[in-house]
């Protein structure tokens, strides 16, 4: 985490308003798997949904993006949860015959809501807590404005004990102009 | 070398106000409130170097003056430079019941005295420098998150606590503009849940159900040329730390007050007058669970005129002021105080050098007192100043009663069988200071360095404590501190279009005195330092760090009397967007994990992370 942080103070200085910025932006669509860390032996995590939008900003790109998955006890009586981890990232990157590469720090947050348990009745039915993590982030043209992309990302969930989760995911997006009064929103 | 120090360091612009002018001071400014990411009004302590404070819970924060013995040593709340009110008397001084939104706020100035503010002479000070939205409307959402949450974790360890938690927090307001006038009013709605480890057992033993601190604040303000009105109240529940029971107290809280502000010009003089009233309760809600019922009422009156006269080189201004507060509590034998002031102020200015005196007598039923302060500025060259001030304070009981005040008359509201408190008719409260320092701008680049020393001799509040399962029990005794300290301050600035940065030291230490004195230095912190900077990418986006560093304190009585020292890094992040109607702010406190702690009974807060959402249309 500290690491990070020291990532994102070193870019900051670096990133200053460029002439293409807020021109794109990049709507995707897709699923994530979990691919290790988590809650530990006693939730597993199903397939999640994963939306975000992504705009050229401040010589990278800037993106808002919103996962949304559930995991499922495997011990009885505990619970199952929704996650739902909206994060906030940036991220630089290089391009080649339409191949884009970019990564990056996020920063968001978990929120998870419980379904009622057995005996835990006067629990809270919600915990929210801080994420910070990074993504990778591939993306080819397939025809026109669609493109096919592919993610790894991990977060660090700052709970008391911890947690790290680390996910893939793969989806479409589509490249289109930023309407004007889009970009006179963002600006 | 000169020059890249130079470059490097720098001072702020002169921080005068035209209702309290203050050449030590500091001013926050709107533009790094925003950049900050700042959620709260006690956030904005983090972005001065003045006052040092102090937090139980880190709900909301005690400033403290940096001269003068008490740990809580007494600053004076201003709002555009007239008093304002949001805690009683008998609780620590807070900010957030000030009624005042985080919008209003177009500066605040940070003054550690003396001066002239609020209509009288004295110590530190905090002025709350106010505007009108830009807009008609204007709404906010911010929320804040402390890390260390159980997660599902509590579900396999009941044992892991739950963590603080900031909000949801509204903040509202609507405004109307015509020509130079505008009248406007703003709805503050604020909520925490203190659940640190710290105090957990302490809070969860005082209340039934879930420990909370919530209030709603309102005020309405309207501006014509030289007239201000603001009317403001708080109402809520909440859980404030008292330091004369040694924890935390459920109350029901209840403030409504109104200030007039008025100024006129006529030729070369100018009037000034202020009046101030406020009516303030604490009450036992029917949360509580501890056998203790404040049952505080207290009404304040505050009433300040003063004319300045400037001719040619010179000035002289003249003002009387007279404050009442009449407070009513269980076995409170007489509950008036009433303190009386005059003070005169003449200066001389000439193109390199200026002097000026201020003198002040105030009258109370305690006696008399007067103070006197005589401040000399020379331009020794373009780019180097040289100030020095030496002054004489005394203060009256009656001028800032507190709870050791009221108890002394006989209070019985905050009575506790496990605390034994011993206070007698508190005494007045002198002061000696002298202060130097040295003012320097070299290119883009400022510089200040103060160096002064204080001879203080005034009661204080020392606390012998032992921990039991819930709360301490043991003694809290008054006790006369009388000694000498020194302090030194560096403070320097930086500033080129895009990019801002800020560094400023203290060192300050108890140089000689009686037990009581170096008890109460001792829970101050030696050393101190912090570096922030601001940079703009665009006119819309500001990115902001802060890194600060505090040396160890400790607090003799206490059971666990040690506070150890933090090296804290926030962060800030504000964007502005659809045409600055839209602002979204992210940002994060103690991010690097420090053990952030400032009083020994209090919580270690954890990094947390704040967002804010405004709209203003």
């Amino acid at each position: 985490m500290r690491r990070l942080l020291f990532l994102l103070v070193v870019l900051a200085p670096s990133a200053a308003a460029q002439e293409g910025d807020w021109r794109t932006v990049e709507p995707a669509l897709g699923a994530a798997v979990a691919l290790g860390g988590g809650f530990g032996p006693e939730w597993e995590a199903e397939p999640s949904l994963d939306i975000s939008a992504a705009v050229p900003a401040y010589g990278g790109h800037a993106r808002l993006a919103l996962r949304v998955g559930s995991y499922e006890a495997q011990a009885p009586g505990l619970p199952a949860f929704l996650a739902v981890a909206p994060s906030l990232g940036w991220g630089v990157g290089t391009g080649s015959g339409g191949l884009e590469v970019r990564a990056g720090p996020q920063v968001g947050v978990l929120h998870l809501r419980f379904e009622e348990a057995a005996g835990f009745g006067g629990n809270l039915q919600n915990e929210t807590e801080v994420t910070v993590g990074a993504w990778a982030h591939v993306s080819l043209p397939v025809v026109r404005r669609l493109r096919l992309w592919a993610e790894a990302d991990v977060r660090r969930v700052a709970f008391a004990e911890p947690a790290t989760i680390a996910a893939a995911s793969g989806g479409l997006a589509v490249r289109l102009g930023t309407p004007d009064w889009l970009q006179s929103l963002v600006r | 070398m000169i020059g890249v120090l130079g470059l490097l360091l720098a001072l702020t612009a002169p921080p005068d106000s035209a209702e309290a002018p203050c050449p030590w001071g500091e001013v926050i400014t709107r533009a790094e409130i925003e950049a900050s990411g700042a959620t709260t009004l006690h956030d904005l302590f983090r972005l001065q170097s003045v006052l040092q404070t102090l937090t139980v819970d880190g709900f909301d924060r005690q400033p403290v003056a940096p001269w003068g013995a008490a740990a809580g040593a007494p600053v004076r709340l201003l709002i555009d430079g007239a008093p304002a009110a949001g805690t009683t008397s008998i609780e620590p001084l807070g900010v957030e019941t000030l009624p005042v939104a985080l919008r209003e706020v177009a500066r605040v100035v940070v003054c550690p005295g003396p001066g002239v503010a609020g209509g009288r002479f004295g110590g530190a000070w905090l002025d709350v420098q106010t505007e009108p939205p830009p807009s008609v409307a204007y709404g906010a959402v911010s929320y804040g998150n402390e890390t260390g949450d159980p997660g599902p974790d509590r579900y396999l360890r009941p044992d892991l606590p739950n963590v603080d938690h900031w909000g949801p927090d509204f903040e509202a307001a609507l405004a109307l503009r015509r020509g130079p006038s505008a009248a406007w009013a703003t709805l503050r709605d604020r909520g925490f849940f203190p659940t640190d480890t710290a105090m957990a057992a302490r809070v969860f033993d005082a209340v039934e159900g879930f420990p909370a601190r919530s209030e709603t604040v309102g005020a309405f303000a309207a501006r014509i040329p030289g007239t201000h009105i603001r009317v403001g109240g708080v109402r809520g529940g909440d859980l404030p730390y008292l330091p004369a029971v040694v924890r935390e107290v459920p109350v029901s809280r209840r403030a409504l007050g109104a200030t007039a502000l008025v100024r006129r010009q006529r030729g070369r003089l100018a009037m000034r007058g202020h009046t101030h009233l406020a009516r303030l309760s604490l009450q036992r809600p029917a949360w509580s669970t501890l056998p203790l019922d404040p049952a505080w009422t207290e009404t304040r009156a505050d009433l300040a005129l003063s004319t300045f006269y400037g001719r040619g080189g010179a000035s002289a201004a003249a003002g009387a002021s007279l404050e009442h507060v009449a407070a009513e509590g269980p076995d409170l034998r007489n509950g008036s105080a009433s303190a009386g002031r005059l003070w005169g102020q003449v200066e001389r200015r000439r193109p390199l050098a200026a002097q000026s005196l201020t003198v002040q007598g105030a009258l109370s039923e305690s006696g008399g007192a007067l103070s006197a302060s005589l401040d000399a500025r020379q331009r020794l060259q373009p780019n180097l100043a040289l100030r020095l001030t030496l002054a004489a304070h005394e203060t009256l009981p009656e001028e800032m009663p507190d709870a050791s005040y009221w108890i002394s008359r006989g209070y019985t509201g905050l009575a506790l069988d496990r605390v034994e408190l011993r206070v007698r008719q508190p005494r007045p409260a002198t002061r000696l200071l002298a202060r130097v320092g040295v003012t320097a701008r070299l290119g883009r680049a400022h510089l200040a360095a103060v160096v002064d020393g204080q001879r203080t001799r005034e009661d204080v509040l020392l606390t012998r404590a032992e921990a039991t399962e819930t709360a301490p029990a043991g003694l809290v005794r008054q006790s006369l501190a009388d000694g000498s300290a020194v302090r030194g301050a560096l403070t320097a600035m930086w500033s080129r279009r895009r990019v801002s940065v800020r560094a400023s030291g203290t060192v300050q230490a108890a140089t000689g005195g009686n037990a009581a004195f170096r008890e109460v230095w001792r829970r101050r912190p030696v050393a101190a330092a912090a570096l922030r900077g601001t940079i703009r990418p665009d006119a819309r986006l500001a990115l902001w760090a802060r890194l600060a560093a505090q040396s160890a304190t400790e607090w003799t009585g206490f059971p666990t009397p040690h506070v150890p020292a933090a090296v804290l890094l926030d962060l800030g992040l504000s964007k502005r967007a659809w045409g600055d109607r839209l602002r979204a702010s992210l940002s994060g406190r103690n991010v690097l994990g420090a053990q952030e702690q400032t009083h020994p009974l209090g919580a270690t807060l954890a990094p947390r992370l704040l967002i804010r959402l405004e709209v203003q249309l």
